[in-house]
């Protein structure tokens, strides 16, 4: 009977023992409330928030609706290829609905989110350029997602009335929130309340892959530039620029412009502003959507239109950076190869870029143009051209052929980056495609659908339906 | 058996010699009255002291005893039968049949009971049913043998496991499948499959699957899926033996029914639709046709011309692709017991190849089972058991890199080599006969447990014991893409050719349970049995992962060799812990009425602060109706017993082990650390919560040749852990919530007949039905349904996985365009996703299943049968409409149905009007959901057992040689097409859901073996 005392001693101990193992706490987390006690929290949580725009189908995105992909699949770039894996075919035929629709959302919310959370807690930190700097790229970044999701699923600022609606904005990190939508103009304001704040104090350089003064300022005259003001496109777009300039940032000549899309620009001269930093090691094939590697060459998904690819003259620089020739089990295609890859690395791993000096140039000859100021207009617009060709020959259009001429350099500038559909929707213009199709010389299969006039409800896409289940106070978009 | 293995430990030898001091042998043969055959471990024991044996496998003994002893006789089965010892020495013995009832054995895995004894519904299932299978997993030998134990198997793979759903699916977003519980030992959810494929049937003494309340309430927050409770060979059942086994065998794919189209048909079909093939635009350059040209462009004789060439190298993929594996398995076991100690030892090896190159199985498990009684009070047991499973897996997804899309994928006019020596690569850009060698994967589990116990007897009845289990599961896998391969020209850097991945996982885990149990009596009419146990396990599971490039051999592929890293190297770590008290009691009156009453608390570390304990309960009754006194003239009735039983129990599987806290995690952005915030709190977060209830009756008649059970359940799952959608503006997918309710009610019922039964031959049939209902009944607030891969709802009022799909209406006779219902019921020809509409009653949970057999002996030869059914589900068949395309796979080989498409107007019940534009997809419609009956014709064993006469005579105790087959046939009743056997989609694809939908998985194969058991 003694050792069933002993045994019975054991088993008390082991009972004592007991509680203090039911908590439990991860090795790869920490509470949220602890997240935000030193400057260095708040370095990677800023960081987190770039990490973001890395979603599957935000900038990091690659063949089921990206950033890189898909405003040019809905737009007259493109022409479905026959041989690829046909990705992305429900954009490229206009047939969404809200069970498979760009699922951009999550994505720029899960940024808000994180945005929100330094804005939240910038109580932690004491008074001074970090805490400013924190803030000033919290609110860009906020301003930049909220911006993405009224040009995906919202009308046009230049199309809607006061009533139609926009996106949530949100500002709060509850996560028991049920936000209706924002008014579509009322969404924009916040945008541009959000980047006039961050340009005041945002730092001028941030290094690499971050955002930084002139790169607020250029996205700043791009929503401007959405918006119709034009005055205000020239103001920030003259800000970015002399910013830009004054860190070093140059306009790529055509010798070195091939660079940027293997990631070989010089960082300190480049004339990206700001690019989502894709390492790979990250491996994330942004440019998969567009084509694959393959042992029997490329294989492209999508073919360069035929109408656009003759639009690039043999001098242009951007021809042969855009576009390449392959041969596929007998047929010869274009195919998009400005997110082929870096010269070693693996195939489509490149980073995004963003925004770029190119573009603020457009920005501003556009907005000049509309503000018949067309010796500015036309001197931004020689600017890139002389930067763009092999034999510079600057032009001298004015009127609507200056305008139209922008407009044109503007469709080979930006081709492939995610800017085509919006800039047809922010004009209200009708998609035309040609009736090319998906072979080099223009033969081959043209697009079904041919042709959305300009107030058709197709250029606001439908919000994903995990949204409607969830969330009462949401509307869908009309039509769908 | 474990009985006597209990009864062993209280053999007090050394008094024996004091006592008896004029003994003398006793020699005789015991034999079955129902069949006239010696019965071998029979225990043999004096009557009043504890000295005894056992019979010998010619069912002979012989036993030092007293002149005027009484023995006692006794095994399972038949009626214990006492004799005194006649004067000649000699005493023979005829042991009449028992009831199942009163004999047979259920194991609750805290302690074991004798069945009547027991009033909740527990399913037994015995080792002869599932030993000597060519099949190497022990959930999938399950199927059809347990009333309401629906078991699944994912696919053909070898090594695959089963999908095992006990009386329904009783769980949204947690676990569904039960607890394994083998020797005691609770093994963590996660790796309980691991163990079902590395434990070696042949080592299994008893399966008892705890189905109802008061069975599974003993195992509170972890017993809501039911418990399957495995227990291993110990070597107290029979004299010393050694044993082994062989097997070989082939394994082939069973043959489907897709007709595809040959050579002629698919180019007829591509001229049709106007798609020029690169085959042909190779044949037309290389003739000098003007580039560009098109099928359509061709003259008739120019396109038979080169329709020909086409035709001429015409093959079948299937052919080139699928292999028959073999399958070889050697055991060996050595077993028996020696005074005080029982021992049982087993090595296997498996090998089973598959039916491509490049997936295959190898086994290795090993087996200790050791007991001994080290004093009269106190005895120690300890079971080990280690096994290695290494698996060459392909790849399973819906493209050409997994081998079985492949066979039928791939066009027929389509060669396997270039005239070069090269792989071609086709129309799907990719060679899988290439991919098969140069991306191998191998995936290595080695697992096993060990399980130690000391008990002590300080009392008659009490027994306290302490019992340590470990559980291990080591799992490690590694992809190589070759350097030079194809795939890696597709993915790979080509400044760094080779990936190399290797990543895995530790899960350690143990289990310490001090239990006691004590057995008294009051007066002779009062039985009491009361359990108590206090629990503590914990749980570490550790993994990592390693990816790198630049590999400068195809042959060497440690990441040693590699030139630079591709993807983030990570290593992860987490741990759960669950304590828990446990009582319980049985109280018998005369063994004629039953009750038992349990209660168990549980806390675990899984849950929210505020919620983290909870209590589970249950209680049964019973009433053995043939043991009153008005019954004793009913003869034909032998037992008839009522019992009913009520309890909760718990789920807390299939969630992550920090699923309350609200976390700020890590990561990174241009090689800098990142944090963002990745979990919402939960502090309430808790069990999901299951009530059952059980009644039924067993009954055994016409002299316990007909047995069986049938039992009325209903099951009850409330607060179900539910993976709470959120609206996504909060930067949030979604949150775990206690919150929805569902139900499962249901029949069990299952029959076993001795048809013949006399001294030669022996024919039994058995069967079994389940006949389940699942409702949901309620989400959360405002929740109104949950889509479930965009096939199917999870949604109040109907059954889980309900499909919501847009109803099909035929072709517009007229135009052959493709017609469906909208959602108001009004026929258009424009498809919308959003006309999708439930379709009550089609939902892949079948209404019935079940299985049967039949077996008979005649002499040494023995038949057994074995059949497996199910009917009422439905499965979402993507392998028919990508075989059966309205045009939009042209580009690859199609079923000869889709010939049968819309030509000229009056054309009716025919496929749309093929089109290959890309704007003319195969939609997803209820046209491809079909009805997935089928009955099984699962497997037949024929063995026979070479005479004793023979086999003594060269000192071998016995040999039996035997042939399998296993899935010898398939009825399917509703022309399913494809194998109506439905587990997985497609595992790459995340298509997890038993029988939702088909998409290219591992097909289910056929195996044929012979064997030999040889017993020195």
């Amino acid at each position: 009977m003694k050792k069933i005392n002993i045994y019975v001693l054991l088993l008390l101990l082991t009972l004592a023992g007991c509680k203090k193992e039911l908590t439990q706490n991860p090795s790869n987390a920490i509470p949220s409330g602890s997240a935000f006690n030193t400057p260095a929290d708040f370095t990677n949580a800023i960081l987190g928030v770039y990490s973001s725009l890395e979603g599957q189908f935000y900038y990091g995105g690659q063949d089921g609706g990206s950033m890189a992909t898909t405003p040019d699949v809905l737009s007259d770039n493109l022409i479905l290829n026959q041989q690829g894996r046909k990705s992305e075919q429900v954009f490229y035929n206009f047939k969404y609905v809200s069970t498979g629709t760009w699922d951009l959302w999550p994505n720029a919310y899960a940024l808000v989110l994180r945005s929100n959370y330094i804005i939240q807690n910038l109580g932690h930190l004491a008074n001074g350029d970090f805490k400013n700097n924190a803030q000033g790229e919290a609110l860009a970044l906020r301003a930049l997602a909220h911006f993405d999701l009224l040009r995906v699923y919202a009308k046009s600022y230049t199309s809607a009335t006061d009533a139609d609606l926009g996106v949530p904005y949100v500002t709060s990190i509850d996560p028991s929130l049920l936000p209706a939508r924002t008014p579509d103009k009322k969404a924009y304001d916040l945008v541009v309340a959000d980047l006039i704040q961050a340009q005041s104090l945002i730092a001028a350089d941030n290094g690499v892959g971050r955002l930084n003064k002139a790169a607020v300022e250029a996205l700043l005259s791009r929503v401007y530039l959405y918006r119709g003001e034009w005055q205000n496109c020239v103001t920030a777009a003259t800000a970015s620029i002399n910013d830009a300039i004054a860190n070093g940032h140059v306009l790529a000549n055509p010798a070195n412009f091939g660079s940027i899309w293997l990631d070989a620009d010089d960082p300190a001269t480049t004339e990206v502003l700001f690019r989502v930093k894709i390492l790979d090691a990250d491996n994330i094939p942004i440019g998969v959507g567009y084509e694959q590697a393959s042992p029997s060459g490329v294989k492209p998904e999508y073919s360069v239109d035929f109408a656009l690819f003759n639009l690039y003259t043999a001098t242009d620089v951007r021809k042969t950076a855009y576009i390449g020739q392959t041969t596929f089990n007998g047929v010869n295609y274009n195919f998009v190869k400005k997110y082929f890859g870096r010269a070693a690395g693996n195939a489509n791993v490149v980073d995004f870029k963003v925004i770029r000096l190119g573009e603020v140039y457009l920005n501003r000859a556009e907005a000049l143009s509309n503000l018949n100021i067309s010796a500015g207009a036309l001197a931004d617009l020689n600017t890139l051209r002389s930067n763009r060709y092999t034999n510079s020959v600057s032009g001298t259009e004015t009127g609507t052929t200056l305008s139209d001429a922008i407009l044109v350099q503007r469709r080979l500038e930006l081709a492939f980056e995610g800017a085509r559909f919006f800039d047809i929707k922010r004009l209200n213009q009708a998609l035309n495609r040609s009736s090319f199709g998906d072979n080099a010389d223009g033969t081959g299969i043209p697009a079904t659908t041919g042709s959305i006039p300009a107030s058709s409800y197709l250029f606001a896409l439908p919000l994903p339906q995990d949204e409607l289940n969830t969330n009462k106070n949401i509307v869908q978009n009309p039509d769908y | 058996m474990k009985k006597l293995l209990l009864s062993g430990f209280y053999i007090l030898v050394f008094a024996l010699t004091q006592v008896f001091a004029q003994n003398s042998t006793i020699n005789g043969t015991v034999r079955g009255k129902d069949d006239g055959l010696p019965v071998p471990g029979v225990s043999v024991k004096i009557k009043g002291s504890s000295a005894g044996t056992q019979t010998n496998t010619n069912g002979q003994y012989s036993i030092t005893a007293p002149p005027t002893a009484v023995l006692t006789f006794s095994f399972i089965g038949y009626l214990p039968q006492e004799a005194t010892v006649p004067a000649n020495g000699v005493l023979n013995v005829v042991l009449e049949l028992s009831s199942k009832e009163l004999s047979e054995v259920v194991v609750t895995g805290y302690q074991t009971k004798t069945r009547v004894s027991n009033s909740s519904s527990i399913s037994t299932v015995a080792a002869k049913e599932i030993a000597n299978k060519p099949i190497p997993g022990i959930d999938n030998l399950l199927q059809g043998k347990a009333a309401g134990v629906q078991i699944t198997t994912e696919n053909g793979r070898p090594g695959a496991n089963a999908f095992i759903r006990i009386r329904g699916t009783g769980s949204v977003n947690a676990g569904q499948q039960p607890l394994l519980v083998v020797d005691g030992v609770q093994i963590p959810d996660d790796i309980s499959p691991q163990f079902y494929n590395t434990l070696n049937a042949n080592d299994v003494q008893n399966i008892s699957i705890l189905k109802d309340a008061a069975a599974a309430a003993l195992y509170g927050a972890r017993g809501s899926n039911g418990v399957i409770v495995i227990t291993t060979k110990t070597g107290a059942e029979s004299e010393s033996h050694i044993t082994y086994s062989f097997q070989y065998g082939t394994n082939r794919k069973i043959p489907d029914n897709f007709q595809m189209m040959n050579g002629a048909q698919k180019l007829q079909y591509e001229y049709e639709l106007g798609y020029t093939n690169s085959d042909l635009i190779n044949y037309l350059n290389n003739n000098k046709f003007p580039s560009g040209t098109q099928v359509t462009d061709l003259t008739p004789t120019q396109r038979q011309t080169a329709f020909n060439n086409l035709i001429s190298q015409s093959h079948n993929w299937q052919d080139n692709i699928l292999r028959s594996g073999k399958i070889t398995q050697h055991q060996l076991t050595i077993s028996g017991h020696e005074a005080k100690t029982n021992y049982y030892l087993s090595f296997e090896k498996y090998q089973q190849d598959g039916i491509v190159v490049g997936s295959d199985l190898n086994r290795y498990t090993g087996k200790v089972n050791l007991s001994t009684q080290v004093k009269p009070w106190f005895s120690i047991s300890n079971n080990l058991s280690l096994g290695q499973r290494s698996t060459n897996e392909t790849r399973d997804l819906y493209n050409a890199q997994n081998p079985f899309y492949a066979i039928y994928a791939y066009n027929p006019y389509e060669k396997v080599f270039n005239t070069d020596g090269t792989y071609n690569l086709t129309s799907q850009g990719f060679p899988i006969l290439e991919a098969l060698k140069n991306n191998p994967e191998l995936n290595k589990y080695l697992n096993g447990y060990n399980t130690t116990t000391l008990d002590v007897h300080p009392l008659k009845g009490l027994s306290i014991s302490t019992q340590i289990g470990m559980t291990l599961n080591d799992y490690t896998r590694s992809y190589f893409i070759k350097p030079g391969s194809i795939l890696n020209q597709y993915v790979g850097d080509p400044a760094a050719p080779g990936i190399k991945t290797d990543n895995g996982s530790r899960e350690f885990g143990y289990d310490w349970i001090n239990k006691a149990i004590y057995k008294f009596d009051i007066g002779g009419d009062h039985h009491f049995n009361l359990l108590a146990v206090q629990e503590f396990q914990k749980d570490q599971f550790n993994s990592y992962s390693l990816s790198s490039k630049g590999y400068p051999n195809p042959n060497l592929s440690t990441q040693n060799n590699s030139a630079a890293n591709s993807g983030s190297n990570s290593t992860t770590q987490s741990i759960y812990t669950i304590a828990s008290l446990l009582g319980e009691a049985d109280y018998n009156y005369k063994s004629k009425y039953f009750i038992t009453g349990s209660i168990r608390r549980d806390g675990s570390s899984r849950f929210g602060v505020n919620n983290r304990y909870g209590n589970f309960y249950a209680t049964s009754l019973g009433w053995l109706i043939t043991a009153e006194d008005f019954m004793k003239n009913v003869n034909w009735l032998n037992v008839l017993k009522l019992r009913a039983s009520i309890g909760n129990t718990g789920n807390f599987s299939g969630i992550n082990n920090y699923q309350s806290l609200g976390l700020y995690g890590f990561g990174k952005y241009n090689n800098q650390s990142t944090a963002i915030p990745t979990q919402i709190p939960n502090p309430d977060l808790t069990w999901e919560k299951k009530l059952k209830r059980d009644i039924g009756f067993d009954y055994e008649i016409l002299d316990h040749r007909i047995s069986g059970t049938l039992e009325y359940y209903n099951e009850s799952t409330t607060a179900l852990l539910f993976q709470l959608p959120v609206s996504q503006t909060t930067g949030f997918a979604s949150v775990f919530k206690n919150v929805g309710a569902l139900y499962n009610r249901g029949i069990d019922a299952s029959l076993n007949a001795e048809i013949i039964r006399n001294h030669g031959i022996r024919w039994t049939v058995y069967g079994n039905i389940n006949y389940n209902q699942n409702k949901v009944t309620k989400l959360y607030n405002g929740g109104n349904e949950i889509a479930s891969n965009n096939l199917g709802v999870i949604k109040p009022g109907y059954s889980i996985y309900t499909y919501k799909l847009v109803k099909y209406a035929g072709v517009n006779p007229q135009t052959g365009a493709a017609r469906f219902y909208d959602k108001n019921g009004v026929i258009t020809e424009t498809y919308s996703g959003s006309d999708a509409v439930v379709l009550p009653g089609k939902s892949p949970n079948p209404k019935l299943f079940g299985g049967y057999g039949t077996s008979l002996s005649y002499k040494g030869i023995e038949l057994s049968a074995d059949f497996t059914y199910s009917s009422g589900g439905y499965t979402y068949n993507n392998n028919f409409q990508i075989l059966d395309s309205w045009g939009e796979n042209v580009f690859q080989n199609q079923s000869t149905l889709a010939l049968n498409y819309w030509k000229k107007p009056g054309d009716v019940n025919v496929l749309p009007k093929a089109s290959q534009a890309s704007a003319d997809q195969t939609y997803t419609t209820d046209y491809y959901l079909q009805k997935d009956n089928y009955i099984r014709f699962k497997s037949l064993q024929l063995a026979y057992t070479i005479p004793k006469n023979f086999t003594q005579k060269i000192k071998i105790a016995s040999i039996r040689v035997f042939v399998t087959g296993e899935n010898l046939l398939t009825i399917n009743p509703k022309h399913f097409f494809g194998d109506p056997e439905v587990g997985i989609g497609s595992a790459e694809g995340g298509l997890l859901i038993p029988g939702q939908t088909t998409l290219f998985s591992y097909p289910n194969t056929r195996q044929f073996t012979f064997g030999v058991n040889v017993t020195f």
